[in-house]
């Protein structure tokens, strides 16, 4: 019997229009089980529900009903793009601060099994994500393949196997 | 010392009247305003309503009373008690008609109040009181913008957690909120019915991961994946693909090997899997398709219904084109090992059970998917019967 697939957690906002040609390719072959998670609420119960092989980031997230995220994209105006919930929640992961009112990070979450994709690539998020001990990191751009999803998880993979 | 006589006509009556009209008047304007489905639930609550709105008048009528009989006996005869008097009329009127309003005509205020009375004894029980639950849903499906429906959704929400969280949950008390939090989506229309989905998937997902084979029974957590499946299939009409993605993996979120909510959990995989492939979602499908492989691996080496139900949503692809066919093809052969009997067995085990289920369609499907395996296939199947 093959072993169980490994499992990627998504966390990406706009997959509604992107979903069809980005997850399209890690469904039609099946080898990696895909859960998508659209805001940080819903991300945080998956995170702490299960462990994942991969868990692709973007940065700009909407906050979902938790009252935590709720006020951190309230204290940021109510702008996902300014409040960078992905980054806050890469370092509740990778860097988690004491006193936080969040549970603490499951313990087999690692800078290994992370991927940053998202739009917003400038220097300083770039700096933050190599202080975070994070190497995968794809800009969003027009010309990139239909399977840059699966690409990168495949990237997150290897980099744990190696 | 005798009183002085206090004349009739040195009462100020108008001032008064005006007084009491206002705060009885006030009240009724309020309610008056109010949409159908706050009104619905007030009217349900009149001791309530005549105990906080009749305060004020009691009060007042103790003020005024007060300032007469201090007029009266002439204690302040010659000083302000006319105007100490109306001041505290005055302040009983401002307080009176600030809160009314808020607390009777926001709908997030009903919404806690509903919320509380809900869960007045459940630190006690460990369940939520009926006939609150009951208004509250109601009251959510009866509030028009999807936002208003929206913060019922996040407040049963934070009961399911609540109930989940008790030490005496013990996996059955929570199936008529997850009803109610299903009604609601499903009867929601407009643009924002799309963001209705994310709490009412968390409730249904939250119910599920309290099941304990331990130790509790699986009334809500099969209730719960019920949910799933209709939210599923209503959602394949909502023309977005990210929320049939969300509500199926959720269906294929499982790890446990608890024979009746695996059975639940493949049926509703099914439903939702037919029914996208019929309205051509095939991304829909292959989700649907990916937790049913979940589901697979996670019971392997699998047998019984879940693989009759995978057999099944095979056999709906495979006829539905030419693409359709080599997807099924290459899926099922990644998932012949994960199964326990060899695959001839278990299609014509699917027919079996499609017949004897009614499931008609269906078995004309598998039996079109076996003949073609064997002709066409190469021999996948041996020698196609039936």
């Amino acid at each position: 019997m093959a072993p169980t697939r490994p499992r990627a957690l998504w966390i990406e906002d706009g997959a509604r229009s992107e979903l069809s040609h980005l997850s399209g390719p890690v469904l039609y072959d099946g080898r990696i089980e895909l859960v998508l998670a659209e805001d940080l609420t819903t991300a945080v119960e998956y995170i702490l529900a299960e462990e994942f092989d991969a868990v692709v980031v973007d940065v700009r997230l909407p906050p979902g009903d938790d009252p935590y995220w709720k006020e951190l994209h309230r204290k940021a105006g109510r702008d996902k793009v300014h409040a960078e919930l992905g980054l806050q929640l890469l370092r509740w992961l990778l860097r988690p601060a004491a006193g936080s009112s969040l549970p603490g990070p499951p313990a087999w979450m690692s800078p290994k099994r992370v991927a940053v994709f998202s739009v917003d690539c400038r220097t300083e998020i770039l700096h933050l994500l190599e202080e975070l001990g994070i190497e995968v990191v794809q800009q969003k751009r027009a010309d990139l393949p239909d399977t840059i999803l699966r690409d990168l998880i495949d990237r997150l993979l290897e980099q744990r196997g190696s | 010392m005798t009183p002085p006589a206090l004349g009739v006509s040195e009462i100020p009556f108008d001032a008064l009247v005006t007084f009491f009209v206002l705060l009885i008047g006030l009240p009724a304007v309020v309610l008056q305003s109010l949409p159908a489905e706050i009104r619905r639930v007030l009217e349900k609550r009149r001791g309530m309503l005549a105990r906080d709105l009749g305060l004020p008048i009691v009060i007042a009528m103790a003020v005024a009373a007060g300032t007469v009989v201090v007029h009266r006996y002439g204690v302040w005869s010659d000083g302000p008690v006319w105007s100490v008097g109306f001041g505290l009329l005055a302040l009983i009127s401002v307080v009176t008609a600030f809160i009314a309003p808020r607390r009777y005509g926001r709908r997030d205020a009903i919404i806690n109040m509903l919320a509380n009375e809900a869960a007045r004894e459940l630190e006690l029980t460990g369940r939520l009181h009926e006939d609150s639950l009951h208004d509250l849903v109601e009251f959510g499906r009866r509030s028009e913008p999807a936002r208003e429906k929206l913060s019922t959704l996040v407040a049963l929400r934070e009961l399911s957690e609540r109930v989940c969280e008790h030490p005496r949950y013990a996996g059955d008390a929570l199936t008529d909120l997850i009803d109610g939090v299903v009604t609601i989506v499903v009867e929601a229309r407009g643009a924002g019915r799309v963001q209705l989905v994310a709490p009412a998937l968390a409730v249904l997902r939250r119910a599920v991961r309290a099941f304990d084979p331990a130790g509790s029974g699986h009334i809500d957590a099969s209730s719960s994946i019920h949910g799933m499946s209709v939210l599923g299939i209503e959602s394949i009409g909502m023309g977005n693909p990210a929320v049939t993605q969300t509500i199926t993996q959720s269906l294929g979120w499982s790890r446990g090997k608890d024979r009746a909510l695996t059975m639940a959990r493949s049926q509703a995989l099914f439903e939702v899997g037919r029914a996208a492939i019929h309205r051509g979602e095939m991304l829909g499908a292959m989700k649907v398709l990916d937790g049913m492989t979940s589901l697979i691996h996670a019971n392997a080496p699998a047998e019984g219904e879940l693989v009759r139900d995978a057999i099944g949503l095979f056999a709906h692809l495979w006829t539905s084109g030419e693409t359709g066919r080599h997807f099924a093809r290459f899926r099922m052969s990644q998932l012949e090992d994960y199964f326990m009997r060899d695959i001839a067995a278990v299609v014509d085990a699917t027919i079996e059970h499609c017949q004897l289920r009614a499931l008609f369609e269906t078995a004309d499907k598998v039996r079109v998917m076996r003949r073609e395996l064997s002709e066409r296939e190469g021999g996948m199947i041996e020698g196609a019967g039936g």
